[in-house]
């Protein structure tokens, strides 16, 4: 490490022409970024459940991906008409546009006393003109249930164009579609409204919305850190410099990901904003250290060097022990989740390495003084000290109590961490009052449902499709899954052959029931087929008629909605199925990968929370050789992240790829507090300290450190607040909260526990450094202020930052 | 819409297709069309079995097995009637439509499972024809002056040396362009390669197995690749036979509750 620092400061060209030729090659590979927010692939790929999913949108043609939904006093209206008419000419031609689909021109089945008639609605797609043409229409939408919902509202105010698009088209071309949809509805817009939402739509905006985000927020993150940086170093050099690492780790970071082919998503997107809040601590302790000493008169590449061998190792154990606790998140089941743990990861790695080789480069360049800087001598006058004090006290004296006080604490979170509830429900991540949200919920109030989901009945071998007892046992499967909550409606081929029977029948409503031969029913699908219908049926039986699906459109894609679904057709499948000719029936869609995503992310969430603690425990009984500190350390992390989850709880905040980062950043940045704490706490015993005296003195000096460096990253993960998204803002304010709570944690938990409990520890064990929080906007270890205290130490302090570093 | 029920009128669409002046050695671009139009279109009536596999993007495969027989009339106006052999299910179930100079098609549907014989509309001609990637456009034929024709060069396809020949409709309705190889040998059409309306291309119709039956070369494996959605329809004919002389009442309700 030495060497490498050396190699730094006396060859700062090449270090910064290599640290910048690097930066350029990630900052050329950032553009082919690709942004991907879909659900699924939030799974990993061999998933089952995606893997149906996929398999269901091979067999079935796309019903509709996006719905435009037009809401006026009466739509049977010429003029309003004429505007749907328009509309869908219109969309027909943006490219990637497959089928568009509106009252107007949705195929109907009619069957009078000469013939059977199948044909659009309305005759070569003129708009009936007339009250007479025009209550025909109103007749013939109102006259069979599987429009209403779909394209009318049984009111007669509101009725909707379905857009299916190609099947190649990717997830970012949606964006310019919505766009020129927007666009085309703005120019029909009054007196009727326009609405444009579907889970394609939404999914595609997630995308957009993520965009606009790193506009706002990496500059937002970049201001505060600034702020942060110029209040405490007080000169530009200081300010700039952190940022710059931290620039460069993010680009590097970035960089990658297209490397990687890990695409933006709603995860990875808060990547550089954490990485800048969690990594500037390094850049941050290197300058501090360097700028004091040159304070001091060690000035020149002779000072760079020595601070710099001083802070290396403080700096990559704190910088360790956050990794390995991102690195957990790669446990996770979740996509998203796993690439954030890598990815930061390395971010981390690279933001350390920067710290330690980049700036002391450009510091030998520039000159090592920082300008104006004072190095912070804080007395304890600053409204911290008291507060320290108070601590030191409250911990020493009322040790039991904060250690009753956890404890009652954890149980009542643990109560209250069990109401979190995790849902996938993309809409929902946007605010309220956003113009998506706003027209899909419209659309679901108005409408049937702007989600889709797909119940399959799967045959024996191909054609069962065609035979009654199974259709029949889909109609009442299809009559049972109506009942349930917010499922608007439901259609199958079981409609379209009712519709047919009865058609063929003059009209004859008695006949709307399922045939009993399975030839006429094949034949109906036959003469279906003669009025260029099949395509119609595409989306609802497969290739063969082996397998066939009830579409629900549904007013949520939540997985609880899901679930109940998945409820009523195992029920159905265990008690209520009559014939042997259906194999199997079984659900899928988007709202079932938001229930597998909910049974994974608690899943991954423990997993990645064990991994962080052991190795965390791991690491810490390394440093310290002991694993008894190991374990103390963990303690004050375990209080405030189970109260996390319990406001989680309380609150309704969902636990979701966002907020599940929460515990493992709770975990890798609270850890560098125990391990500040613990290793001044040692160094107090072995200088031969009783307990109360030496948590007194760490309290004082680390305490302040750990406050400071929480508060930095609090802020920094403050700036997510106005995200266009509430799970992000939530992660923000929750990353807050948990910062402040483990902060805390460190400075009341930790010494209680040191105060019931004292483990017992080796005097004159000098061989360990005292290991610091790199964020530390006091000198270190406060070295004035300990002078009063304890006296001189600093010397020995010294011999242990040199020994630690050989 | 005009119905020739065999396929055939799809291969005259296609030739159709092509026509326009063109600075072939010796034949405009119109004349090859029209010639080639011409060629197919000799018999007064037809008969022919065909075997109608349709291919999914899996591969899958479903078969369908039917006769038709055709019957032209002076005033241009036509009868064809559809016989379903196989599969099973619709078996006996026959179509029959009859086209003039009017706009609306006149078609009957008989279904022996309920053993009657119903009128039924006919649909859009941009729709697909019985699930197959033809559409009733594809098998109606068309006005020759309906497209503008231009020979845009002269290559080997299969084989064979074909006039490759673009047409582009005078009023885009279905197709926005067809380019279409005609054989320099015998004027049939060897392969056409159809883009929608947006200009992309669609689909590719193949035209194979030429057989000369009573001295009318007629393609007897025509196939039809939607590169879209990746489904392929593949007609195969055989048994076919011309000008037997097909009596009227073939064509009529009655005739179609007999079943072949």
């Amino acid at each position: 490490m030495k060497k490498i620092i050396a190699f730094s400061v006396y060859h700062p060209y090449w270090v910064i022409a290599v640290v910048l030729g690097i930066t350029v090659f990630f900052l050329v590979q950032i553009p082919n970024i690709k942004i991907d927010p879909r659900v699924e692939i939030v799974l990993r790929d061999n998933n089952p459940v995606e893997e149906v999913w996929n398999e269901n949108k091979e067999d079935f043609e796309a019903y509709a991906d996006i719905l435009v939904g037009m809401l006026h006093t009466d739509i049977y209206q010429t003029g309003s008409l004429k505007k749907i008419k328009s509309i869908s000419e219109e969309i027909e031609q943006i490219k990637g546009v497959k089928k568009v689909t509106s009252i107007l021109n949705v195929k109907n089945i009619v069957g009078s006393e000469s013939g059977l008639d199948v044909s659009p609605m309305v005759e070569d797609g003129e708009v009936p003109q007339g009250a007479e043409a025009l209550a025909e229409l109103r007749n013939k939408a109102d006259n069979w249930e599987v429009y209403q919902g779909a394209y009318v509202t049984s009111d007669g105010k509101g009725t909707a164009i379905s857009v299916v698009l190609d099947s190649e088209v990717e997830t970012d071309e949606i964006v310019p579609i919505y766009y020129t949809l927007l666009e085309i509805m703005k120019k029909y817009e009054g007196p009727e409204k326009f609405f444009i939402s579907g889970q394609t739509v939404v999914e595609a905006l997630q995308g957009h919305y993520m965009i606009k985000d790193l506009k706002l927020l990496i500059p937002l993150v970049t201001v505060v850190l600034c702020g942060f940086l110029f209040l405490f170093f007080r000169n530009i050099r200081g300010m700039l410099l952190p940022l710059v690492g931290v620039g460069i780790s993010s680009i590097w970071t970035v960089g990658l990901m297209p490397m990687l082919n890990i695409p933006l998503t709603m995860v990875t997107s808060v990547l550089p904003v954490a990485l800048m809040a969690v990594g500037s601590a390094y850049g941050i302790h290197v300058l501090e250290n360097v700028f004091s000493d040159a304070a001091e008169g060690k000035q020149g590449t002779e000072g760079i060097i020595s601070a710099l061998n001083r802070v290396s190792l403080p700096v990559i154990m704190a910088g360790f022990t956050t990794i390995a606790a991102f690195i957990s998140l790669c446990t996770s089941a979740i996509v998203p989740l796993k690439q954030f743990g890598a990815l930061s990861g390395f971010g981390l790695l690279v933001a350390v390495s920067i710290s330690l080789t980049f700036l002391p480069a450009i510091l030998s360049v520039l000159d090592s003084r920082g300008k104006a800087y004072v190095p912070h001598h804080h007395s304890n006058k600053d409204i911290i000290g008291p507060l320290l004090r108070w601590f030191s006290r409250v911990s020493i004296t009322r040790s039991r109590l904060i250690l009753g006080i956890s404890v009652v604490l954890f149980v009542l979170s643990v109560m209250g961490g069990m109401l979190v509830k995790s849902d996938l429900n993309l809409i929902e991540d946007f605010r309220k009052g956003s113009p998506i949200r706003v027209a899909d919920e419209i659309l679901n109030e108005r409408f049937g449902g702007t989600s889709l989901f797909n119940v399959v009945l799967s045959g024996v071998e191909p054609d069962d499709m065609k035979d009654p007892a199974v259709l029949r046992d889909m109609e009442r499967l299809q009559a049972e899954l109506m009942k349930l909550e917010n499922i608007g409606k439901a259609v199958s081929i079981v409609d379209f052959i009712k519709r047919m029977n009865q058609a063929m029948h003059d009209g004859d409503p008695a006949y709307y029931v399922i045939p009993e031969s399975k030839d006429l029913i094949a034949q109906y699908l036959l003469l279906f087929s003669f009025s260029g219908g099949s395509g119609e049926l595409d989306s609802f039986v497969n290739f063969d008629f082996e397998n066939g699906q009830i579409l629900l459109q549904m007013k949520s894609q939540s997985g609880y909605l899901a679930q109940r679904v998945e409820d009523t057709v195992s029920s159905f499948k265990g008690s209520s199925l009559s014939t042997p000719l259906v194999d199997d029936i079984f659900t899928t869609g988007l709202a079932m990968l938001a229930k597998e995503f909910n049974r994974l992310v608690v899943q991954s969430q423990f997993r990645s929370f064990s991994v962080s603690l052991v190795l965390v425990i791991l690491i810490v009984t390394l440093t310290f050789r002991s694993f008894k500190l190991g374990v103390y350390s963990v303690f004050p992390l375990i209080v405030p992240i189970v109260f996390n989850f319990g406001i989680m709880g309380i609150s309704g905040i969902q636990l979701n790829a966002a907020t599940a980062i929460i515990a493992s950043l709770a975990i890798g940045i609270g850890i560098d507090y125990s391990i500040h704490f613990l290793s001044r706490y040692r160094h107090e015993i072995a200088l031969r300290n009783d307990v109360k005296r030496a948590i007194d003195v760490s309290l004082k000096t680390s305490g302040r450190a750990i406050l400071y460096n929480a508060l930095t990253v609090a802020a920094g993960f403050l700036v997510l607040i106005p995200s266009n998204f509430i799970i992000i803002s939530q992660l923000g304010i929750l990353v807050a909260l948990v910062m402040i709570t483990t902060s805390l944690a460190s400075i009341t938990i930790l010494p209680a526990m040191l105060m019931v409990f004292p483990p017992k520890l080796v005097k004159d064990a000098v061989a360990i450094p005292v290991t610091e929080v790199p964020l530390r906007l006091v000198p270190q270890g406060g070295s004035s202020q300990r002078a009063n205290v304890v006296g001189c130490k600093d010397k020995i302090d010294q011999k242990n930052y040199d020994r630690g570093v050989q | 819409m005009k119905w020739n029920g065999t396929g055939l009128g799809f291969i005259c669409l296609c030739i159709v297709m092509a026509a326009a002046p063109c600075m072939s050695a010796d034949m405009t671009a119109y004349e090859i069309v029209k010639k080639s139009e011409d060629l197919l279109d000799q018999a007064k009536d037809s008969q022919t079995d065909i075997l109608m596999t349709l291919v999914n993007k899996k591969g899958q495969t479903r078969e369908r097995t039917l006769s038709a027989s055709v019957k032209k009339y002076e005033d241009d106006s036509s009868k064809s009637l559809l016989f379903f052999n196989s599969p099973a299910d619709v078996k006996g179930t026959s179509f029959l439509v009859w086209t003039d100079e009017s706009k609306d098609d006149k078609q009957w549907l008989y279904l022996p499972a309920l053993q009657r014989v119903r009128q039924i509309s006919s649909s859009g001609k941009g729709e697909s024809f019985m699930g197959t990637e033809f559409t009733f456009f594809d098998m109606g034929s068309q006005d020759i002056d309906d497209y503008t024709f231009t020979l845009l060069k002269e290559e080997d396809f299969d084989g064979e040396q074909c006039y490759v020949i673009e047409a582009i409709p005078k009023e885009v309705e279905f197709y926005n362009k067809i380019t279409i190889w005609i054989r320099k040998g015998n004027f049939i059409p060897a392969k056409a390669d159809f883009y929608d309306t947006k200009g992309e291309y669609l689909k590719q119709g193949l035209f194979a197995n030429v057989k000369n039956i009573q001295g009318i070369n007629t393609p007897t494996h025509i196939e039809m690749k939607n590169v879209q959605n990746s489904r392929t329809t593949i007609l195969e004919l055989s048994n076919i036979v011309y000008d037997t002389g097909l009596k009227d009442d073939i064509f009529t309700e009655r005739y179609m509750k007999r079943g072949k």
